[in-house]
């Protein structure tokens, strides 16, 4: 006990010793000695962030966006917001006009749904943007801390909270090998008595910037094999996915470092049923049938603390571990990724629909 | 789904697993009903549903009144008496087939010891009287028929009514018309509540007045020989008028009953519901009902149940020959089947006796044939769940809503025939359990 007591003892003073050490230069203790040791204060362009302005941007701005940028004087960006909203506007009765024709629903595919999502993601996040940097100002938010390039293992945890299944515990372990412009992550998701399990293969490139822009366009496929030995079926499918992450400070200064995110995809599932419901079928048995989807995430995606990335997505994909809340909506997706140590990120992932799912997990680097 | 649009807007709360009342719970609730301590009522192929305006009782009647819709053509409303003075029960039916036919027949819930052995070895022989439904109670007599006219007497309300009557006391009970004066405590005997062992036990056991009401349904010759034709239609949404419309033309059709495959209200509010509703109850002949995203308010029951029945259920198609087709309807407003429904599965889809086709009707196929459109279960697992059960059982066919362009494919063997907008199927099937299905403008 005293040993360890000591040795902790010592750990903290040295701690506690080591910025001391550090502290060579004095502390300004006027405007006027600040300015000589260089600090030039805040350009004229990036105005501080405005209680009232939030509000604004908050109440009537929900109806005419970019209120509270053109309360701090933006008007520039004011007026970018505005036309973010209009535009919205337009994809969701875009959306709603192809979708009022219910005869020819099908011939107009996923395009209705992709209409409205991405118009009321527009719509929302111009709104969001107006608030968030009324309020904020122009202090840019934390350095993107999300991992891109280099090897990874990663070790997981997932809870399936969804009534019509008992099986709700899932392992799930992955292998990532990233050299920046491509990328190979190998996955499976395992209930622990084996009834249920995923395999999947991602690859994927980042044509644009690699590794380098934490804003980037990706396109990958993931193959994918499930089997259930609960309900008697296995599926395959290959899927083809384009995303992209947009830093917003790119169009909208005072939203440095806040990005927004894109995913869609389009897969096609072969069936395979077996004779009862305990049989699963050979991976490479004839299919019973073949069927096609497609997926859409958009979100938001930011440093909520120096080492810690936050993503919310609202996501459309039938393929996720849980259904979505209503037949005409999605799902809620937050994902938590902090960087305990350089070579250790912990990741949360919630998933919020019809039911809920809870996946932690712990990324060790290569 | 309120509760889930919270959520959603909680962005990343841990679920919500308030306990909200689903429309499965409302149908098990409505199974049953205590009118008193000692006095309740229980249903095989019916609800209890509210009573129509129109319906009247007689002045300073103090019997209560029981209303019940069928959800079967082959149902029984029970009335469960633990007392033994004289009581009255006025039963009003809704949903009943023109040719039902009402019988009765009066029980102790329970056998004496002899009665049991003789059961065991040889019933048949040795005791004629017993009754298939109720095989460890004791008949008190036969069962015993309501002549229709008297069945049929309930003023200016449509549907089978009648007064229920019983005397525990004596082992008696009886149905007469409606309008029959409901015996007051000092018409009746003496009422001596004995105790089981003064008694026996069979005589403290509840008096049951079970009443049955039942419809065969008569196939149609044909050139592939005798068959059973039935229409559904649905997908009406907010185009009230085409609700009304698909109602006259099943008038004009000859069959015996109609199944709602969901989506007839423009929301789930309760006067679209209501209008709804009142546009069915122009049908000339039952009508069976599952639901659509456009009826449902999530899975909360809305008045659902009062209005239009169990939403999954089985329906045995009575034919009185050595085949019985069955209607299995799957409530999937939700875009997906609920964890009872996908335990229940199994025993829906088994083959009856005598056997017969099994016709699935469900709102949301499950999986959209134009699949990048995404009209299908919320999740694909849920889809290849079901598909693999419907395929391992052999279902005849699958008819659904939702999409609103008819057509029909084939997956895994199943043949899902999609009805769409506003649409009219015609479905015929036979003896040998083949399935034709006509889609009518």
């Amino acid at each position: 006990m005293s040993a360890r007591l000591v040795a902790g003892l010592t750990a903290l003073a040295l701690a506690t010793a080591a910025p001391a050490v550090a502290q060579t230069q004095t502390v300004p203790t006027s405007l006027d000695e600040a300015r000589a040791q260089g600090y030039t204060g805040r350009p004229a362009d990036e105005p501080a962030g405005s209680m009232l302005g939030g509000l604004l941007a908050i109440g009537p701005g929900f109806f005419v966006h970019g209120v509270g940028h053109y309360y701090t004087g933006d008007e520039a960006t004011a007026l970018k917001l505005l036309i973010g909203e209009l535009l919205g506007a337009g994809l969701v009765v875009a959306g709603a006009l192809v979708a009022a024709r219910p005869e020819e629903a099908g011939r107009a595919g996923p395009l209705p749904i992709s209409l409205v999502q991405s118009g009321v993601f527009l719509f929302l996040g111009s709104w969001l943007a107006d608030v968030v940097g009324t309020f904020k100002g122009a202090e840019p938010f934390d350095d993107d801390t999300s991992r891109l390039g280099g090897h990874a293992l990663g070790l997981g945890y997932r809870y399936v909270g969804d009534p019509r299944t008992a099986r709700r515990h899932r392992l799930v372990p992955s292998l990532t090998l990233d050299s920046g412009r491509v990328f190979v992550q190998p996955s499976a998701e395992i209930e622990p008595n084996f009834s249920e399990r995923r395999f999947a293969l991602d690859v994927g490139g980042r044509p644009w910037r690699g590794a380098a822009g934490r804003d980037h366009i990706a396109v990958g496929a993931r193959l994918r094999r499930d089997e259930s030995a609960a309900f008697g079926y296995a599926t395959r499918a290959a899927e083809g996915w384009l995303a992209w992450k947009l830093d917003l400070g790119q169009l909208i200064a005072r939203m440095r470092r806040f990005s927004i995110t894109q995913r869609y995809a389009v897969g096609i599932e072969q069936f395979q049923f077996g004779a009862s419901p305990s049989d699963v079928p050979a991976p490479f048995a004839d299919a019973d049938f073949t069927s096609s989807w497609f997926s859409l995430a958009s979100g938001f995606a930011f440093n909520a603390a120096r080492r810690t990335h936050l993503t919310l997505e609202f996501v459309q994909d039938p393929t996720v571990a849980i259904p979505a809340a209503s037949a005409q909506s999605g799902l809620l997706r937050g994902a938590f990724s902090h960087q305990y140590r350089d070579d250790l990120d912990i990741d949360v992932e919630i998933l919020a629909g019809d039911g809920f799912s809870v996946a932690l997990g712990l990324v060790y680097a290569l | 789904m309120r509760c889930k649009a919270l959520l959603a807007l909680a962005a990343l709360s841990v679920g919500c697993n308030r306990a909200v009342p689903t429309r499965e719970a409302a149908i098990e609730a409505a199974r049953t009903l205590e009118l008193a301590a000692d006095l309740s009522v229980e249903l095989d192929g019916a609800l209890i549903t509210s009573c129509p305006d129109t319906l009247m009782t007689p002045e300073a009647d103090e019997a209560p009144v029981v209303c019940v819709r069928l959800t079967a053509f082959d149902a029984e409303i029970r009335v469960v008496d633990s007392g033994c003075a004289p009581r009255a029960v006025r039963v009003h039916v809704q949903n009943a087939a023109s040719d039902a036919v009402v019988g009765w027949r009066a029980f102790r819930a329970g056998e004496s010891t002899a009665r049991a052995a003789t059961r065991a070895c040889c019933e048949t022989l040795l005791n004629p009287n017993g009754d298939e439904r109720h095989p460890d109670w004791t008949p008190l007599g036969p069962e015993v028929t309501l002549d229709d006219a008297s069945a049929r007497s309930c003023g200016e309300t449509r549907g089978l009514c009648w007064t229920s009557t019983a005397r525990p006391g004596t082992d008696q009970a009886w149905l007469t018309p409606w309008t029959t004066a409901a015996p007051t405590a000092a018409s009746g005997a003496a009422c001596v509540s004995l105790s089981a062992p003064q008694a026996g036990t069979l005589r403290a056991a509840p008096f049951v007045l079970a009443q049955r009401v039942r419809a065969t349904l008569t196939p149609v010759a044909t050139d592939d020989g005798p068959a059973l034709d039935f229409v559904v239609i649905g997908n009406t949404g907010e185009d009230h008028a085409a609700l009304e419309r698909l109602v006259e033309r099943v008038n004009d059709e000859d069959v015996p009953f109609v199944v709602i495959s969901g989506d007839i209200a423009a929301n789930g509010s309760e006067e679209a519901l209501d209008r709804a509703r009142r546009a069915l109850d122009a049908l000339e002949v039952p009508f069976f009902m599952t639901l659509g995203e456009k009826d449902a308010d999530g899975a909360e029951p809305t008045g659902l149940v009062e209005r239009f029945g169990a939403s999954t259920d089985v329906l045995t198609l009575p034919t009185l020959q050595a085949w019985q087709p069955k209607v299995v309807l799957l409530d999937s407003a939700e875009g997906g089947l609920s964890a009872k429904t996908f335990a229940a599965l199994p025993d829906y889809l088994a083959p009856g006796t005598p056997p017969g086709a099994a016709i699935v009707v469900t709102h949301t196929p499950p999986f959209d044939p134009l699949g990048l459109r995404g009209a299908g279960f919320k999740r694909r697992g849920e889809g290849a769940r079901l598909l693999a059960a419907l395929s391992r059982a052999g279902v005849a066919a699958v008819i659904t809503g939702h999409l609103n362009e008819p057509g029909a494919d084939v997956q895994s063997g199943v043949e899902i025939v999609h009805g769409g907008a506003r649409h009219f199927v015609r479905v015929r099937v036979n003896e040998a359990g083949r399935v034709a299905v006509q889609r009518l403008d």
